[in-house]
């Protein structure tokens, strides 16, 4: 049952209602939290950045191990979205709860803020490669690969969130 | 007699019950690791604590043969048995359209029997009355009351109930079973309730796919239809009744068993390498210096609080869990307890959005989505409340052993 072949031999409109209602909530619920939270509608464009390249990023590298490799890549690796959308969450909003409790201090500076967030954020990567890089010593196969893919983006995307952040977001 | 005068001694009671509390709490934290490392069951008889690991999984593919060629038709029966399935748990399902045929393929840890009542039956169902000039009474003809030739057809089908509610009450010998509460269309209420109060103190019936179930209608304002008295047979039949109306009859053209897949890893070994792994990354954090030293103990300790616990309340309420669901979950655990601690100002920010995506994917997802959406519910709590723990113990523990 391999995921692209069940794609491409047409997923239901059921499933795609279904996944796609899935992305689609959380992108909406976190943007709107976010906006909430912040009051400034700039701080749901990195956001939603990263959310749209995590999920590209996710699918071009199964596109990739499916290619290159011998095991069956299965729905098993639709995991990699969620725990990957969870990852940027969970970082995005202890940025969110940093912002809120510094904004109004007088040493508040912007600068600050995005260096502890880019800080935060590879303490968050650095974990999680070591987390799945000393388990997979023991894991082989479609796991280990859908493991190894998941954090890999995770990590790729929570580093270009905090640039996207210092992009998007000013004085 | 000289009068023996004792000292007034005082009680600092709110230390005292402090202290006593984090006996307790100490108690507990030790239960809950005891329970949750491996093999303990066979330490005592009293009960045993066994995980209740899926390992056996079975894979089959069905040819569905559709009546109608219409495309919307085989759309729509596409899309119910996909639902279907995804509702039961079945953990991997593809249907898909081949020459006009459906082809559905499982692969799951799932009773084999309730899986195929849902792929085989298309459930489509009508309410009948009786012929008549048939003999329902007739001693030799006792399948008569179950034949759909017997019954008229009307104009009552699938389509006129919202839904059907399945509960249980009391039947007619008082012992409790299940009933399916049918929930009529506003619009077609009326009509309904006309239709009742015309076969009061009669016979009508169910027709579901060929078979009829006889009803008798005492009262005009419930339609409550009779059900299977099992327990395990009355989720699919939910399921069958609320996932959609199929539009076209079908039948199994062909079904042949597959090699099943499944990852299997032993979870007494994962347990070993979690443990070992997670001192591992914490060491590894200790000579890097990137943590403080209180950070550092508080972490390690709330992430194997979090794990103990996550192992023990599945040991406790024996939830089937799958191995390799598991190893995930426990990464999962490890990077959400870490970012909750070192962040304390985004802790319930933090917990609320992975429980809100864990409420997402367990609401929306499909197959493993679905099952890991609804562990990251619990997870998430579990993760707070080892953080919040961690927090009150380690720092109270620590002033009594300093004092």
């Amino acid at each position: 049952m391999n995921i692209f072949f069940n794609i491409y031999n047409g997923w239901s409109a059921y499933e795609w209602i279904m996944v796609g209602g899935s992305i689609l909530s959380i992108f909406l619920i976190t943007n709107s939290l976010t906006y909430f939270l912040t009051k400034n509608i700039k701080f749901c464009i990195p956001l939603s950045l990263t959310y749209t390249i995590s999920i590209l990023l996710t699918i071009v590298t199964i596109f990739i191990y499916t290619l290159f490799s011998s095991v069956e890549v299965s729905n098993i690796s639709l995991i990699s979205i969620l725990i990957s959308m969870s990852m940027i969450t969970l970082n995005w909003f202890s940025f969110i709860g940093f912002y809120i409790k510094t904004k109004s201090s007088k040493k508040f500076s912007l600068i600050k803020l995005f260096k502890e967030y880019r800080g935060d954020s590879t303490r968050v990567i650095l974990f999680a490669i070591l987390s799945v890089l000393s388990l997979s010593i023991f894991l082989r196969g479609e796991l280990l690969a859908m493991l190894i893919s998941t954090i890999l983006v995770s990590s790729i995307s929570i580093y270009l969130n905090t640039v996207l952040v210092r992009k998007f977001i000013h004085d | 007699m000289r009068k023996v005068k004792f000292k007034k001694v005082k009680i600092n009671w709110k230390s005292f019950l402090s202290y006593i509390f984090l006996i307790i709490l100490s108690s507990f934290l030790f239960l809950d690791i005891l329970i949750a490392l491996p093999l303990t069951e066979k330490l005592t008889n009293i009960t045993a604590f066994d995980l209740n690991v899926v390992n056996e999984f079975w894979s089959k593919e069905y040819i569905l043969d559709l009546e109608s060629d219409g495309q919307e038709d085989i759309q729509k029966t596409q899309d119910i048995i996909f639902k279907r399935l995804n509702l039961y748990g079945v953990e991997e399902v593809s249907v898909y359209q081949e020459d006009g045929n459906l082809r559905v393929v499982v692969n799951t840890s799932l009773s084999q029997m309730y899986v195929e009542e849902l792929i085989r039956n298309p459930y489509q169902y009508s309410i009948v009355t009786r012929k008549e000039d048939i003999d329902f009474e007739n001693e030799d003809d006792p399948y008569a009351q179950y034949m759909a030739e017997n019954y008229n057809e009307t104009e009552f089908n699938a389509s006129t109930f919202r839904n059907i509610y399945v509960t249980m009450l009391p039947d007619s010998n008082g012992t409790d079973s299940y009933f399916g509460i049918a929930k009529v269309w506003p619009h077609k209420s009326k009509v309904f309730k006309q239709f009742l109060d015309s076969h009061i103190d009669e016979y009508i019936g169910i027709n579901i796919d060929g078979f009829v179930t006889p009803m008798y209608v005492s009262d005009s304002s419930i339609f409550a239809i009779p059900l299977s008295s099992s327990k395990e047979s009355i989720k699919a039949i939910d399921i069958l009744y609320n996932s959609g109306s199929i539009p076209t009859p079908y039948s199994i053209l062909e079904q042949n068993n597959l090699e099943s897949r499944i990852i299997n890893i032993n979870y007494i070994e994962v347990s070993i390498t979690l443990f070992v792994v997670i001192l591992a990354i914490y060491t590894y954090l200790f000579f890097t210096k990137m943590y403080s030293k209180v950070l550092l103990t508080n972490s390690l300790f709330a992430t194997l609080l979090a794990i103990a616990s996550m192992l023990t309340l599945l040991k406790i309420t024996y939830l089937p869990i799958i191995p390799f669901i598991l190893i995930i979950e426990a990464v999962f655990v490890i990077i959400l307890t870490r970012a909750i601690i070192t962040n304390p100002e985004s802790r319930y920010l933090i917990t609320g959005s992975v429980f809100v995506i864990g409420l997402i994917f367990k609401l929306l997802g499909i197959g493993y989505l679905r099952i890991i959406g609804n562990d990251l519910l619990t997870l998430s709590l579990l993760v707070l409340l080892s953080v919040i723990f961690t927090n009150y113990y380690l720092t109270n523990i620590s002033k009594y052993f300093k004092s």
